[in-house]
């Protein structure tokens, strides 16, 4: 189920969801905005952005241990200006990020725990700005920063401003406590997981 | 449990995190979930112990979560604990 702007100003206020810093205000005022819609909050677009570099080589996931490294070894960070923005050219992918710090804790002395969907905005993308393209599930127990996959499919370029609103979260409630996952552990025969024929 | 797994250390793809080399298993994580000697440069890793729960364990390994979802792996990888030390603090939130 869907939590309502007034559901997630409950789960922030009883801790089963943190973002930090808080989106305020909870309610529009004469002075600002709310990033409260009816049921989700606006996120918001931090300054640095990474920007894969293209060579020879391909992304392999089955470089055990060292695709993490390789991927940010043939990426760019780059900090936007405020002032000029960062136009993201047509058909364009960079990486970036949320300001918005979020957890949703598992707390085994309740019955639910929430996950979450991060969405693009219309009014992007009407431009043809993607923010996510294949990710946007937040699971139980995520503690970060949400990564965010930016395309531009417009015929011009997407100026991208550092506080900008860029995506917005939608926060649902997860029937029942999830397990752990200890399925993995039952049966392996190495500490790194392989089992033996 | 907290506890805290013994690891290479990279530069992310962000000045906020560091790439974890794990042996089997990689991932991009929060520098708060990370306990580094020294920062790591471009090009050398540094050794490190990246903040786990464990969430099963017997005499010889552990199944630990870890903070964000490596490549080859996912959120759940086995452990020998000999690589694994207790956490002695949580991580900084952000402000």
């Amino acid at each position: 189920m869907i939590l309502s702007n007034r559901e997630i100003h409950n789960a922030l206020d009883s801790g089963r969801l943190i973002i930090r810093p808080e989106p305020v205000p909870r309610q529009k005022t004469s002075e600002a905005p709310s990033p409260y819609d009816t049921h989700s909050v606006d996120l918001r677009l931090a300054p640095e952005i990474s920007i894969p570099t293209a060579g020879p080589f391909s992304w392999d996931l089955m470089q055990a241990g060292k695709f993490a490294d390789f991927l940010a070894r043939n990426s760019k960070q780059l900090r936007i200006a405020e002032e000029t923005g960062y136009p993201l050219e047509p058909g364009t992918f960079v990486l970036g990020k949320t300001i918005e710090w979020i957890e949703l804790p598992i707390l085994k002395s309740r019955k639910h725990c929430l996950a979450a969907r991060i969405e693009g905005k219309s009014s992007r993308a009407r431009c043809g700005l993607l923010v996510h393209f294949t990710a946007p599930t937040v699971h139980p127990g995520f503690k970060g920063t949400l990564t965010l996959e930016i395309i531009n499919l417009g015929p011009v370029p997407f100026v991208l401003r550092p506080d900008m609103p860029i995506a917005q979260l939608i926060v649902e409630e997860v029937k029942g406590i999830p397990y752990e996952n200890p399925s993995q552990f039952h049966g392996q025969h190495t500490p790194e997981g392989r089992i033996h024929e | 449990m907290d506890a805290r797994l013994h690891c290479q250390v990279t530069p992310g793809q962000f000045s906020d995190e560091f790439a974890i080399n794990g042996g089997e298993f990689s991932l991009f994580a929060p520098k708060q979930f990370v306990e580094v000697g020294r920062e790591p440069r471009n090009g050398n890793s540094v050794e490190g112990w990246l903040l786990v729960e464990v969430v099963e364990q017997d005499a010889q390994k552990a199944l630990v979560r870890l903070p964000g979802e490596a490549f080859e792996v996912g959120y759940f990888v086995t452990v020998p604990n000999a690589r694994l030390k207790t956490a002695n603090k949580s991580p900084q939130k952000q402000s």
